[in-house]
């Protein structure tokens, strides 16, 4: 098994999952009724189609094409911007390949971080044996809004430790 | 029949927006058939050359440091033909850049007969993305792609005609 530090692996993606559940507990519903929305009109379905634990890609049929038209809108729609095969990267961060799986399978470390992660997912869904190619089967509404909570959060946090604005000074003295 | 449905790309500024113009003849191919008697351009068409020109948007908005860059149509939303467009018309089309993000990027497009407004349509085109998508043109060989981008910079070039664009 690989030597990586298991604290400092979930640490990693600790920092990710308290962004999203900050934001989320102020804005849960407001976020989740807006990437419902979202799905629904990239998938062509009608809203009430699109329940907050409908995996996208098996009951819904998405593919990755829908992924990223639903990523333009999301970003859209919030203001914010998602890197392009960002739950993917949230996922392996740090990880190297070998570290993130093995023969083709997802290693526990790598499983460990997905329980963080994705908290929306029954645990008994992220066990040995889950490959990588699987994880986008997971997704549901609800991993989009967690996603973009993140994201907010992320945004937030940006903003807050940005330089303060030039002062009145300025304005006085002109 | 040929497939270039621009003919000169006016105005192009990388991250932001682009103009371009498609003179339309009564000599074009599908006129024989749509509509025998009555020319008009199918609006499919229309969109084909939105795509066009935000093809080459996104070619010009992307880092040159990235490589070649070949876009194509992933989807075409809220698609509106408001005006027939006949022989004789100069189509001026505009291509605005709503987002672009690694291996994919939005437009918005218009297309206008002197101030009329014919045709709306917004656009998502991808390139390559490969493994970050699994769409656009990742799934291109290299050989092909390498004979794509050679064509692509000589047909680019005629588009523009003095218009001198690099890439960021």
């Amino acid at each position: 098994m690989p030597d990586n530090n298991p604290s400092s692996n979930a640490a990693e993606v600790l920092i990710i999952r308290q962004t999203a559940d900050r934001v989320l507990a102020q804005r849960h519903a407001e976020i989740l009724a807006t990437v419902q929305g979202a799905i629904a009109e990239v998938l062509g379905r009608e809203p009430d189609e699109v329940t907050p634990t409908s995996s996208l890609m098996n009951d819904l049929n998405a593919e990755s094409l829908d992924f990223l038209d639903l990523l333009f809108r999301l970003e859209s729609a919030f203001g914010i911007k998602i890197p392009r095969g960002g739950i993917q990267r949230a996922t392996q961060g740090s990880l190297t390949e070998a570290e993130f799986q093995q023969n083709g399978v997802l290693t526990e470390a790598a499983l460990e971080r997905l329980r963080i992660l994705m908290p929306e997912v029954d645990a008994a869904r992220l066990k040995t044996g889950l490959t990588p190619r699987e994880i986008p089967a997971l997704f549901t509404p609800e991993t989009f809004a967690r996603l973009v909570a993140w994201r907010i959060g992320e945004m937030e946090a940006e903003k807050a430790a940005a330089p303060a604005p030039a002062s009145s000074t300025e304005k006085a003295a002109g | 029949m040929r497939y270039l449905l621009l003919d000169r790309i006016t105005e192009l500024q990388p991250g932001a927006y682009a103009v371009g113009r498609k003179c339309v003849a009564m000599t074009e191919d599908y006129f024989t058939d749509h509509f025998p008697g009555f020319p008009v351009v199918p609006g499919v068409l229309i969109v084909e050359s939105m795509a066009q020109l935000a093809g080459r948007l996104i070619t010009y908005s992307v880092a040159a440091q990235e490589g070649p860059v070949l876009p194509v149509l992933l989807t075409v939303g809220n698609a509106r033909f408001r005006r027939f467009v006949r022989p004789g018309d100069t189509m001026e089309i505009r291509a605005d850049l709503l987002a672009l993000t690694e291996g994919a990027g939005r437009c918005k497009c218009a297309a206008r007969v002197g101030e009329t407004l014919v045709a709306t349509a917004e656009l998502m085109l991808g390139y390559d993305t490969g493994p970050i998508t699994g769409v656009g043109t990742g799934v291109i060989p290299a050989t092909a792609r390498e004979e794509l981008a050679r064509w692509a910079e000589q047909v680019n070039r005629n588009l523009l005609g003095d218009l001198v664009v690099t890439r960021p």
